[in-house]
């Protein structure tokens, strides 16, 4: 493995990955609680936008990640 | 129709080919640069060929039928699927896209048994995707042997369409091929399906005297737009988690983590695939959801079967806007069908030849590529042909069945090296795979993936039993992650 790919390893801040991996199983958890007790009724397209925000926001957030923190 | 069909179909072809062809100058001389692209692939042909494969057929036909059927829980069965498949690839596919380099993996099954350092756990694994993949190829093929059915080119003649699409599209260049052609085909696609929505409600709902005002009160009057009975929790569980899971249990996508040539081609996969995979699923489920409101408001008549709604939709469009969706699908179907094909190809020559021989022959390997591809394509064809009812059920039931690989994975690749615990990697996906499979013998795959034991999807039995083995394997051995 090259010094580089090391170092990409190495620059990968355990603490950071440690909050990144808390709030991935919050969001995962939100995917299933929120439309099964909250919107479980819904009678428009509350819990349509519901999901769609909720993976829109999570793609912005990792994507922002992905760039500028992974690896560094 | 069947003429422009036809005509769009020949241009979908030669374009492809062109692309197929052009891509041999990237040269094939080693198994690595025949599957893996000699890990020098780009982040846009990455991204693409990541969604092409893993957006299928069942996208355009069986995600549209769940949406008109089952309401707006069809969207969050599909977008569990992408939030799991983003959050997984951002925490774990920069390890793997390291190791991969560093440790020369080609297969996903080489890939674990080199983790393990157990060449049996690895051939296993070859053989598991070969039971759990083919019906799902088949189902490709079924699924373009339809459409052309419906249209009325015959049924014989779009399996042969498809196999020989699927095996001349690898056989031109191997992966370089397969990406290049996933690439315009994933962009067929996502452009047919913004062409789709665009068409439905520009056109159609304007027709109908529907606008957004009225689909809601129609949907929300009907319960489509809450959780409605058939996506009870259980069953919601049953959908989802072996999706959430498919990114590492699935060959063809863990395969292409390795590709990409930087780490920035990483980042651009990641990216590029959550942007695509959220506009089409969004798109699809609109679609179904809208087919709904037609239906309720007596524009169209009731679909009961909910395979039939795009065809049944696709009836009032233009014979053009008709077929480019229709090719759409073949994409779809071709892209997801030669990815797979050879993704499993690449196990057996890397398990079965490459790894037990001391001095490896280019040529020989190659060699053997192109006889498993020719052999799967045949044998997928030959099933399809056939179309036996058991086999598009099980192709549902294939992300269960490769659900145990997920616990060895995981625990794989946060250890790098898990040989202490190679018996029971062994035996959680012997134990969770014989589980799965004892369940579609005993019920039938189609009712195996919605039955629950007290309360839980089979598929969460599977998971929990294989990680309950494995844990007690690493509790054994007291191993620590690596740093």
């Amino acid at each position: 493995m090259s010094s580089e790919h090391k170092d990409a390893i190495k620059g990968v801040p355990m603490r950071r990955l440690k909050y990144f991996i808390m709030v991935s199983l919050i969001m995962i958890v939100m995917h299933y609680l929120v439309p099964y007790t909250i919107l479980l009724n819904a009678t428009n397209f509350a819990l349509f936008a519901y999901w769609v925000l909720l993976v829109l926001f999570w793609i912005v957030v990792t994507s922002i990640i992905v760039e500028r923190w992974w690896f560094k | 129709m069947i003429t422009t069909f036809i005509v769009l179909l020949i241009i979908y072809i030669t374009v492809g080919t062109i692309i197929a062809i052009i891509s041999r100058r990237f040269g094939v001389k080693t198994s690595a640069e025949y599957f893996v692209a000699g890990y020098r692939l780009g982040g846009f042909l990455a991204s693409m060929t990541y969604a092409a494969t893993t957006y299928s057929a069942f996208m355009m036909i069986g995600l549209v039928g769940y949406a008109y059927a089952t309401g707006v829980g069809a969207l969050g069965f599909e977008l569990a699927y992408l939030l799991s498949t983003i959050t997984l690839l951002a925490i774990l596919a920069p390890r793997v896209w390291l190791m991969a380099r560093k440790r020369g993996w080609v297969s996903p099954s080489e890939m674990i048994s080199d983790l393990y350092d157990s060449k049996i756990l690895g051939m296993i694994i070859a053989v598991l995707y070969l039971i759990a993949l083919v019906p799902y190829i088949s189902a490709q093929m079924i699924g373009v042997g339809s459409i052309f059915e419906g249209i009325g080119v015959g049924y014989v003649v779009g399996i042969i369409v498809a196999a020989i699409l699927t095996f001349m599209w690898i056989a031109i260049a191997g992966i370089w091929s397969v990406a290049s052609t996933d690439t315009y085909q994933g962009l067929w696609m996502i452009l047919a399906a913004l062409t789709y929505i665009t068409w439905l409600s520009l056109y159609l709902l304007p027709t109908a005297h529907l606008d957004l005002d009225k689909v809601s009160e129609i949907l929300g009057r009907t319960g489509m737009l809450g959780i409605t009975k058939f996506w009870s929790l259980p069953t919601f569980i049953a959908f989802t988690l072996p999706w959430l899971f498919f990114a590492i249990t699935n060959p063809q996508v863990v395969q292409r983590l390795y590709m990409p040539k930087s780490e920035k081609s990483l980042k651009r996969l990641i990216q590029y695939f959550a942007i695509y995979g959220f506009i089409y699923t969004i798109i699809v489920v609109f679609v179904g959801l809208l087919a709904r409101a037609l239906s309720e408001s007596g524009f169209i008549p009731m679909i009961t079967n909910r395979d039939l709604v795009t065809p049944a939709l696709l009836l009032l469009a233009h014979p053009l806007l008709a077929s480019f969706i229709y090719v759409s699908i073949v994409a779809a179907a071709v892209s997801t069908a030669n990815s797979i094909i050879l993704s499993v190809a690449s196990s057996f020559v890397r398990d079965f030849y490459e790894r037990r021989v001391r001095v490896i022959n280019h040529r020989t390997s190659l060699l053997i590529s192109l006889c498993i591809v020719t052999s799967l394509v045949v044998v997928a064809s030959l099933v399809a042909y056939f179309r036996p009812g058991f086999i598009v059920e099980l192709s549902v039931l294939s992300s269960v069945i490769l659900l145990p690989l997920a616990p060895i994975t995981i625990t794989g690749w946060i250890f790098e090296k898990a040989s202490n615990v190679k018996i029971e990697a062994l035996s959680s996906l012997l134990v969770g795979f014989i589980m799965a499979l004892s369940a579609a013998v005993i019920y039938g795959p189609k009712r195996a993936f919605i039955t629950t034991w007290v309360g839980l999807p089979i598929s969460a039995w599977v998971l929990i039993t294989s990680t309950a083995i494995l844990a007690a394997g690493l509790i054994r051995s007291k191993l620590s992650p690596s740093k």
